[in-house]
């Protein structure tokens, strides 16, 4: 087989006129929509990110220390966690503060925590 | 009711392009009276692109449809956060793909994309009014849903609108090596598909 076969197209259609329609709305909600001002960014702000994040992980360190403090070996015999920590991973809120609070582009981020493996 | 294709509409991009000058409007976007008539232009020119490269990864007319007006007003909105280091069209075409994987991801559970729902995904094009292809066509399109996001980001791009390597490389921030491999796999995956399915 040849995917030259199936050529550029592939099939799909809009209707008619549908392109000039899309144009007009699009301007027609520009029109009434305000350009958001651009905010001043700091450098006291991107520090301030950083420290932010340093805390985070400090905080999470000192989280599983103190859970497994008393049997250490359970941090790594413990299925139970781990299946925990994959299932935080999914959740969709996770996600969204982690996009807040790092200084990464969304669609970096979701290539990582997508397919990067398959990439 | 009349329906057109993809590909007759692009030749107004080709006119389009002759009148247009990417600095120049970069530099009106910053111009608050002159802002409007330059970001009308851009939808002029860009829509249908950006329409098409939403389709091939959604699929959908409607969903593609949301989510082409959602990218422009976005980025209307942050029009201001743009510095023009980067052109207009991998600016537009990035915050496209933001749009999409977000709603791909939101919808997991009840899209064909990501749900584990591929085997359907040929019926379902089949079946939809805005779709003309035949089966193997259909079929074509089922292979290219299973594919992983990036694989599928570059084969789309590559295949359906022809991208330029370096265009996409700017665009993905991914190296032209690494987008050539994923396209070349791409394309094995799919065949492979293809073959197995006939």
């Amino acid at each position: 087989m040849n995917l030259e076969d199936y050529k550029r197209e592939g099939g799909f259609i809009v209707p008619e006129g549908y392109f000039d329609k899309l144009d007009s709305d699009i301007k027609r909600a520009t029109c009434h929509k305000s350009v958001e001002p651009e905010k001043n960014k700091t450098v006291f702000k991107g520090l301030m990110r950083y420290a932010a994040m340093i805390a985070i992980v400090f905080a999470a360190a000192a989280g599983i220390i103190y859970n497994y403090a008393d049997n250490p070996a359970a941090l790594l015999t413990n299925g139970s966690s781990v299946a925990e920590m994959s299932n935080a991973l999914e959740d969709n809120e996770y996600i969204e503060n982690m996009l807040a609070e790092y200084p990464i582009d969304e669609y970096t981020f979701y290539c990582y925590m997508t397919d990067s493996d398959n990439y | 009711m009349p329906e057109t294709s993809l590909i007759q509409d692009k030749t107004k991009e080709t006119v389009d392009c002759t009148k247009y000058n990417e600095t120049l409007i970069a530099m009106q976007l910053k111009d608050k009276n002159l802002r409007n008539a330059a970001f009308s232009l851009i939808v002029d020119l860009y829509s249908r692109k950006i329409y098409s490269h939403i389709r091939n990864m959604v699929l959908s007319h409607e969903d593609a449809d949301d989510l082409v007006q959602e990218t422009f007003i976005k980025a209307w909105s942050n029009i201001d956060k743009f510095r023009g280091d980067s052109k207009i069209s991998t600016w537009l075409y990035r915050i496209a793909i933001n749009e999409t994987l977000t709603f791909l991801r939101k919808n997991r559970n009840n899209t064909i994309s990501l749900s584990g729902r591929e085997a359907e995904v040929a019926d379902m094009i089949a079946g939809d009014c805005h779709f003309n292809g035949d089966r193997a066509e259909a079929l074509f399109r089922e292979a290219i849903s299973r594919l992983p996001n990036k694989q599928r980001l570059a084969f789309n791009m590559r295949y359906f609108e022809e991208m330029p390597y370096e265009e996409m490389s700017s665009i993905l921030n991914t190296s032209v090596g690494a987008l050539k491999a994923s396209y070349h796999i791409a394309v094995k995956k799919i065949e492979q598909y293809i073959s197995e399915k006939n």
